[in-house]
């Protein structure tokens, strides 16, 4: 660390890879540790001092709206700090070729490995953003890591065992809820992989970052600390967005009208589909909130909730933006809402 | 660096360090005074926090790393041409950074600057339908497995609703915390709003209480005294003994 200091203005400055970028201007670490620090005690002193100054400062929806998009917030930022932490691992810490190296050659096999992945990767579907980045500035095509985006939030362990714990085997729904997401996820890597010119997926935003990051220069811990900026400039916008728009609905879209539906072996679904796409639970208890409405709905809509909710709820489709374009995320809705719709339905009729 | 570039590159690097930062200190700092809770489950609170240290560390380190190193780059000027639809394009692209931008400091601000609430009994009032599925085993106390004496109102709400042996339950004593809500047939209800994992996923539980109504408004936190009683038809419901107005508790979930 200790040639660090002196290094790294100047592999900043000779090995900017645009032009425009104007050499910065040096700091020296204690002074800037020191402001790290002193801005982190303004915030501290702000966190325990300033909230007191008020009693009820908002009325009492917009008050809620706030509560349950903190909740997300504080709930998925662990989440969203460790899939960084995982794509500043695949990123800087691997051999270049690792990804390719021990992924098989053959798509559909290598397509079918990454929807396990999530078997192995202990992160949530907010983490799974920042890794999956990660794993695309290694050289992996986008309808593969959208293979394991769509895969792994629903074939996890954890999202087995919350499943199993609340429905045990009833109905199915354990069994469905795992194939149906396997096969979705596949689907869907293949139709992209067909796609003509696999870089149109992506955002002009994460391409250029791709480019950037690949070319950066200086000490792994450099980079690694540059990766962890640049994933959080990415993702953080998004992700309190998500959380606000899953906030918002909440107290602005009446519940209990779509709960009204029922038991319409059809509606109850499009019903339940619109409930997974607007409240935003993690896959990981979704299991427990979609029991409570076992008795009244049917097990195919449960099943179709358990499908869409953690594949693109609005939080996750915030946090997708900043990576695929506009287009792409309809593609994926409109392929997710479809075959969950047509595996719920298939269940209520031959279940 | 010139003024609008260095200007430029603090606002990225707020959108994404910065925001994080300040959820990470609203972490710890609700943890500190045990209010975590007020937000998400008990049994995640040590990730949140190590995540928030952890984050807050690399938070200091990464001052170490000069503005703009992130390579956040403008897009209004050095547009691909002088083609007007490109252009215009880009002044919306820009546009709509700025606005999320602000959108997203103002939620992270909230959250630094305002006190943490709780969700308000009109929100549990709307949701009144929903019947968390918390205790399974309700006729477990017929074999004195449960213990009703830790029984909470979530407890309480799903014994009561699930139970086909409802006169087991006839005489036990209970003492509950929550908030009056309007329940069924002028009836006052005592809820409580449950939680599995984040408050997202909230949804309110209810035990009926006779002789409430009307004496308390709609939210007010009241502890009651009393004991269960299974009416002729089967239905359950607490006859207090007595009945104290409280203030909000620290917890104000089950979980």
């Amino acid at each position: 660390m200790t040639s660090a200091p002196s290094r790294m203005p100047q592999t900043a400055s000779t090995g900017a890879v645009h032009a425009h970028r104007h050499p910065p201007r040096r700091i020296p670490t204690g002074r800037a540790i020191g402001i790290g620090v002193g801005i982190l005690a303004v915030l501290v002193l702000i966190d325990v001092f300033v909230p007191n100054l008020f009693t009820k400062a908002l009325p009492d929806r917009a008050q809620d709206g706030l509560t349950l998009t903190l909740s997300v917030l504080i709930e998925a930022l662990p989440w969203v700090i460790l899939g960084v932490v995982l794509s500043i691992v695949v990123q800087v810490w691997l051999p270049a070729d690792a990804v390719q190296r021990w992924l098989p050659q053959n798509a559909w096999v290598r397509r079918a490995v990454l929807s396990l992945l999530g078997m192995f990767i202990p992160v949530c579907e907010c983490g799974n953003v920042p890794f999956a980045r990660g794993l695309m500035m290694r050289g992996l095509a986008p309808a593969e890591a959208l293979t394991f985006l769509v895969a792994a939030p629903i074939v996890n362990p954890i999202v087995i065992l919350t499943t199993h714990a609340a429905f045990g085997w009833d109905g199915g729904i354990l069994i469905a809820r795992l194939v149906g997401g396997y096969l979705i996820a596949n689907l869907i890597g293949w139709i992209y992989s067909r796609h003509p010119d696999p870089q149109a997926l992506l955002t002009e935003r994460f391409v250029e970052t791709c480019e950037q990051v690949v070319h950066e220069p200086g000490s792994p811990t450099r980079r690694s600390l540059i990766q962890f900026l640049v994933e959080l400039r990415a993702v953080m916008p998004a992700l309190v967005i998500g959380s606000a728009l899953a906030g918002a609905v909440q107290v602005l879209v009446p519940r209990d009208v779509l709960l009204a539906i029922g038991s319409n072996p059809v509606l109850s679904i499009l019903a339940m589909v619109a409930l997974a796409m607007t409240v935003a639970i993690c896959s990981n208890v979704d299991a427990f909130f979609a029991l409570s409405f076992a008795s009244t709905f049917s097990s195919g809509a449960i099943i179709a909730f358990l499908l869409v909710g953690p594949l693109v709820d609005v939080k996750m489709l915030a946090l997708l933006r900043t990576t695929f374009v506009a287009r792409v995320l309809a593609g994926l809705v409109g392929l997710v809402v479809l075959s969950a719709c047509a595996i719920g339905i298939g269940v209520n009729v031959f279940g | 660096m010139d003024e609008p570039r260095r200007l430029h590159a603090l606002a990225s690097r707020w959108l994404g360090l910065g925001l994080a930062t300040v959820v990470a200190v609203v972490t710890l700092g609700l943890a500190v005074a045990g209010r975590l809770t007020m937000y998400i489950s008990p049994d995640t609170v040590w990730f949140a926090c190590l995540a928030a240290i952890v984050m807050l560390a690399a938070a200091v380190w990464s001052c170490t790393l000069p503005l703009g190193v992130e390579g956040d780059h403008d897009h209004t000027h050095g547009a691909s041409g002088p083609d007007a639809a490109a252009h215009r394009r880009r002044a919306l692209q820009t546009a709509g950074v700025v606005a999320g931008g602000i959108v997203s400091s103002a939620v992270v601000l909230a959250a630094l600057l305002l006190p943490p609430a709780s969700l308000s009994a009109q929100l549990a009032v709307s949701r009144a339908g929903e019947n968390p599925v918390l205790f399974a085993g309700a006729d477990d106390v017929t074999l004195g497995v449960a213990d009703t004496t830790t029984f909470g109102v979530g407890d309480w709400a799903s014994a009561f609703a699930t139970s086909t042996r409802p006169e087991e339950y006839d005489g036990a004593s209970v003492t509950l915390t929550g908030f009056v809500t309007p329940g069924k047939g002028g009836e006052a209800g005592l809820t409580r709003m449950i939680i599995t994992h984040c408050v997202i996923d909230a949804q309110p539980a209810t035990v009926p209480v006779g002789g409430v109504a009307g004496k308390y408004s709609t939210g007010q936190w009241i502890e009651v005294t009393g004991t269960v009683r299974a009416e002729a038809d089967g239905t359950l419901r607490i006859e207090p003994t007595s009945v104290k107005k409280v203030a909000e508790p620290k917890d104000p979930y089950e979980y």
